[in-house]
């Protein structure tokens, strides 16, 4: 190369190193960026999520441990009263409305916050879940699962999301069987389901309104810094698998406690 | 800045790396990278046909004029796995193919170049379009994906814009140099094995994080 060729390449070999730079910076700016958004979308979605079971728990308890009692202490009043023969048909007509009140009342309760959850821990809890599904459904529910040590917040979110999915198979998936699975495996906390239902298209059913349920599980796991895995095909089940780190701390276990 | 024969095949083999994690691992593999699998196998026999060709005939242009158009329109295929060109956007894939093949044609066979040298004028515009899907798609992974580091479809789209941003500047200063000795035009050109390598161990790195088990996330 002549003295001119020499410098036109010198020239060319700075430009290419000012153009790495630029493309290095503006990799490296993407990246931390898209951390930093992560990280704040994750905080708005565990303070979200925060209230919204702080409120149902509320609501449960002021049902559960208010309303119950009053309407039970009516019930009681309206037996102890001196009735003739002709009106006790409207008593026990009474009576049995205010039965039902109860009753439903307690499902409601159960629904926003099972009390076993909180005082008695998720398996428990899912277990009453199941039960209270296998006598209003035909859905046949088999539920395994090992001890592992979780924080209530985990607990809370973990049930909710196995309520989700019980809830769309009964809801949408004709399924008869549903297994449930519980295990812990290297520090992780992994939650599988399978059901023989007639399973459906992700990107179909996440752009609908029933694509709300999805969208649900999605927040829950993310809340939970967790990952959702899931493989559905016409008429062959669909099967949900959580990853969620365990990091068991006893101080994070109280600062996340909704009750 | 001059470079042994040698050197320049063991940088281009360096495709070999990604290639072979490609074969080992190509069951979980999800469908959507395929393409992407498919070209670094055809970039692999390319690299073997040129070798022997430079070596039997001293001139591997044909070679590589060819290959240019199969891995722009094998890119397309990607981005389209990649679903950069669904609903709406169905019409510029096949405008890029229409302009590909088009222009590939018109630098290929109605310049006074023809199998003497590299299609500047073609590798040009499918780097620039190839560098502005690329960008398409990170902007859209930023939304989707939590850990883009360990993401292979942003690997491969940070690969390309180093690649074909590279290839750009280096088209454009050959095609300002066509009148200069060989070995400026030489020198030029070994830039790009550089970059090349840089990359095929980025698209080895992308091929290593493809799992067909896929985790699911919100948009923001």
């Amino acid at each position: 190369m002549d003295a001119k060729e020499t410098s036109f390449y010198i020239a060319i070999l700075i430009v290419c190193a000012v153009i790495g730079v630029f493309i290095a910076y503006f990799i490296i700016s993407i990246i931390s960026q898209q951390r930093r958004v992560v990280k704040l979308y994750r905080e708005n979605l565990l303070t979200e999520i925060t209230t919204l079971e702080k409120e149902r728990s509320r609501i449960a308890a002021d049902l559960h441990d208010e309303l119950g009692p009053i309407l039970s202490a009516v019930k009681l009043r309206i037996n102890s009263l001196d009735i003739s023969e002709e009106d006790q048909d409207e008593i026990d007509k009474t009576n049995t409305q205010i039965d039902n009140l109860i009753k439903r009342m307690r499902e409601i309760s159960f629904d926003l916050m099972p009390v076993s959850l909180t005082r008695k821990g998720f398996a428990v809890a899912l277990k009453k879940f199941i039960d209270y599904v296998g006598e209003s459904s035909n859905l046949k529910i088999n539920f395994k699962y090992t001890d592992i040590k979780i924080t209530q917040a985990q607990s809370i979110n973990l049930y909710r999301i196995v309520q989700e999915i019980i809830h769309n198979t009964v809801k949408h998936a004709q399924a008869t069987q549903l297994d449930i699975e519980l295990k812990a495996e290297k520090n992780m906390i992994i939650l599988s389901t399978n059901d023989n239902g007639k399973g459906f298209d992700y990107d179909v059913t996440s752009k609908q309104a029933s694509g709300l349920g999805l969208q649900n599980l999605l927040r829950r796991t993310e809340m939970l810094n967790g990952k959702m895995y899931f493989d559905s095909k016409k008429e062959k089940g669909t099967i949900y698998s959580f990853e969620i780190p365990i990091a068991y701390d006893e101080n994070k276990a109280n600062q996340n406690n909704f009750s | 800045m001059h470079l042994s024969y040698y050197t320049t095949v063991a940088l281009a083999f360096s495709i070999y790396i990604s290639g072979i994690i490609a074969i080992v691992r190509f069951k979980q593999i999800p469908e959507k990278y395929r393409p992407f699998v498919y070209l670094i196998w055809i970039g692999c026999i390319n690299e073997v046909i040129s070798v022997y060709l430079a070596f039997r005939y001293h001139n591997n242009i044909i070679c590589s004029i060819i290959y240019t158009l199969i891995e722009s329109l094998f890119f397309l295929w990607f981005f389209k796995k990649l679903k950069l060109f669904d609903g709406r956007n169905k019409k510029w894939l096949y405008f890029l193919v229409v302009l590909f093949v088009g222009i590939w044609i018109a630098n290929s066979f109605f310049t006074d170049s023809f199998a003497t040298d590299i299609t500047y004028y073609f590798d040009i515009v499918y780097a620039f379009c190839l560098v502005i899907l690329s960008i398409r798609v990170i902007n859209n992974l930023l939304f989707t994906e939590r850990d883009l580091i360990k993401n292979p479809a942003f690997l491969i789209c940070i690969g390309l814009v180093i690649f074909f941003t590279y290839q750009i500047i280096q088209r454009m200063f050959g095609l300002a140099g066509l009148k200069s000795s060989y070995e400026f035009r030489s020198n030029v050109q070994v830039l790009l094995y550089f970059i090349n390598f840089l990359v095929n161990l980025i698209f080895a790195l992308a091929v290593l994080w493809m799992r067909k088990k896929q985790a699911f996330t919100l948009q923001f």
